[in-house]
C-alpha cells in the first residue's frame, strides 16, 4: 500500500468511525441487527467511497461478521499503526492557559527527544489545572499541573 | 372320715352293750331284793360283786371293742388332723417367712430408695453447681469478648475519626491553597511553570 493510499484509507476509516460513533450507543451491538439490516447499513456507510473499494470490502466483512460496532477502535488502532509506520507520535497537551508558540514548540521538541519520533500535538486549555501542563503520549501521562501538586499535597497531609 | 364314722358306730354299739348289762344287773338285783321282807339267799355283798364283775367285764369288752374297731380310726383321724395342723403350721410358717422376706425386701428397697433419692439430690446439686459455674464462665467470656470488641470498636472509631479529621484538615488546606494560587498566580508564574515542566519532564 502506498503512502498516499494509507492516508486515504485512514481518512476513510476515520470518517466511517465518526459515522458509527454518531449512532445511538449500543445500537450496533452484536446480535441486534439482522444480516440484511447490517448489509443495508454497510451499503449506506460506504456509499461515498464505493463498496468495491478496499475499505468498502472491509466494511462489508465487518457487517457480515456483525462487528461494525468496533469501527472507532479500529480507527484508533489504525492511527497508531499509521503513526508508527510514519515514525511519528501523537501527544495531547492540556494547559491552564493558552500556550505561546514558543512554549508549544519547546514541548514538541522535548517530546521528540523523549520518544525519538516526530510529534503531532493537540492542545486543550483547561483552567481547572490552575497552572502548568499535562502531556499524554503513548499511553503515559506527564503531569506538571498545579492541580495535581495540590492534590498530592492534600494526600500527603491526610496521610 | 369313713373310719371316723365306723369308730362312732362301734362306740355306739359298745355303749348299747354296756347299757344292756347294766339293765340286766339292775333286773337281777330287783329280782332278789325287790320284795320287801324277802330274804336273800346269797346276801347283798354277793350281788354287788356280781354287778361289779359284770361291769368290769363289760368295760373290758368295751375297751377291747374300742381298741379293735374305733381306735385305729380315731388314731388315723387324729394323725391326719395332726398332719393337717402341722402342714397348716408349716404353711403358716412359710407364709410368715415369705412375709418376713417381703418385709425385708421392702425394707431394703426403702433403704435403697432413700439412697437413690439422696444420690439423685446430690447429682442434681452437683449438676446445678456445674451449670452455674459453666454459665458464669460463659458470661465472663462473653463479657471479655464484648469488652474487647468495644475497645476494638472504640480504637477503630478513634482511628477513623483521626483519619477523617486529617483528611478534612488536608482538604481545607488544599482548598485554601487553591484560593491563594488562583488569587496570586500571575502569567509570569504560569509561564515559569510551563518552562519548569519542559525542563524537568525528562526526569518523570
Amino acid at each position: 500500500m502506498e503512502s498516499g493510499d494509507t492516508e486515504q484509507v485512514g481518512a476513510g476509516i476515520s470518517e466511517l468511525a465518526d459515522a458509527v460513533a454518531s449512532l445511538d450507543a449500543g445500537s450496533l451491538a452484536p446480535g441486534l441487527l439482522t444480516p440484511a439490516q447490517r448489509e443495508q447499513l454497510a451499503v449506506s456507510l460506504v456509499a461515498r467511497i464505493g463498496k468495491d473499494s478496499l475499505l468498502g470490502k472491509f466494511v462489508g466483512v465487518l457487517a457480515a461478521n456483525d462487528r461494525l460496532e468496533q469501527m472507532p477502535a479500529i480507527r484508533d488502532n489504525f492511527s497508531k499503526l499509521e503513526d508508527a509506520a510514519a515514525g511519528r507520535v501523537r501527544v495531547h497537551v492540556r494547559s491552564a492557559t493558552a500556550l505561546t508558540d514558543t512554549e508549544r514548540s519547546s514541548l514538541r521538541s522535548k517530546f521528540e527527544t523523549i520518544t525519538g519520533r516526530r510529534v503531532i500535538d493537540t492542545v486543550e486549555v483547561d483552567a481547572d489545572l490552575l497552572g502548568g501542563v499535562t502531556v499524554e503520549a503513548e499511553g503515559r501521562v506527564y503531569d506538571g499541573s498545579v492541580r495535581t501538586q495540590l492534590a498530592r499535597l492534600e494526600r500527603d497531609m491526610a496521610g | 372320715m369313713s373310719a371316723l364314722r365306723d369308730s362312732i358306730r362301734c362306740a355306739g354299739a359298745a355303749a348299747g352293750l354296756v347299757l344292756v348289762n347294766v339293765a340286766v344287773a339292775f333286773a337281777s338285783e330287783a329280782a332278789h331284793g325287790g320284795a320287801p321282807g324277802a330274804e336273800a339267799h346269797q346276801g347283798p355283798d354277793s350281788a354287788a360283786w356280781l354287778t361289779l364283775g359284770f361291769s368290769f367285764v363289760n368295760f373290758t369288752i368295751f375297751v377291747i371293742l374300742i381298741r379293735k374297731y374305733a381306735w385305729p380310726a380315731i388314731s388315723s383321724s387324729l394323725s391326719s388332723r395332726r398332719r393337717e395342723v402341722a402342714d397348716a403350721m408349716a404353711a403358716a410358717e412359710q407364709a410368715r417367712q415369705e412375709a418376713e422376706a417381703i418385709r425385708r425386701d421392702y425394707a431394703g428397697k426403702e433403704a435403697a430408695l432413700d439412697e437413690t433419692r439422696r444420690r439423685m439430690l446430690e447429682e442434681l446439686r452437683l449438676g446445678a453447681v456445674a451449670d452455674r459455674d459453666k454459665l458464669l464462665k460463659e458470661a465472663e467470656a462473653a463479657a471479655r469478648r464484648m469488652r474487647a470488641d468495644a475497645e476494638r470498636q472504640a480504637e477503630h472509631d478513634l482511628a477513623r475519626a483521626r483519619r477523617e479529621l486529617r483528611a478534612e484538615a488536608a482538604r481545607l488546606a488544599a482548598e485554601l491553597a487553591e484560593k491563594e494560587v488562583r488569587a496570586k498566580l500571575t502569567d509570569a508564574d504560569r509561564a515559569r511553570l510551563v518552562r519548569e515542566f519542559v525542563e524537568g519532564v525528562a526526569r518523570q
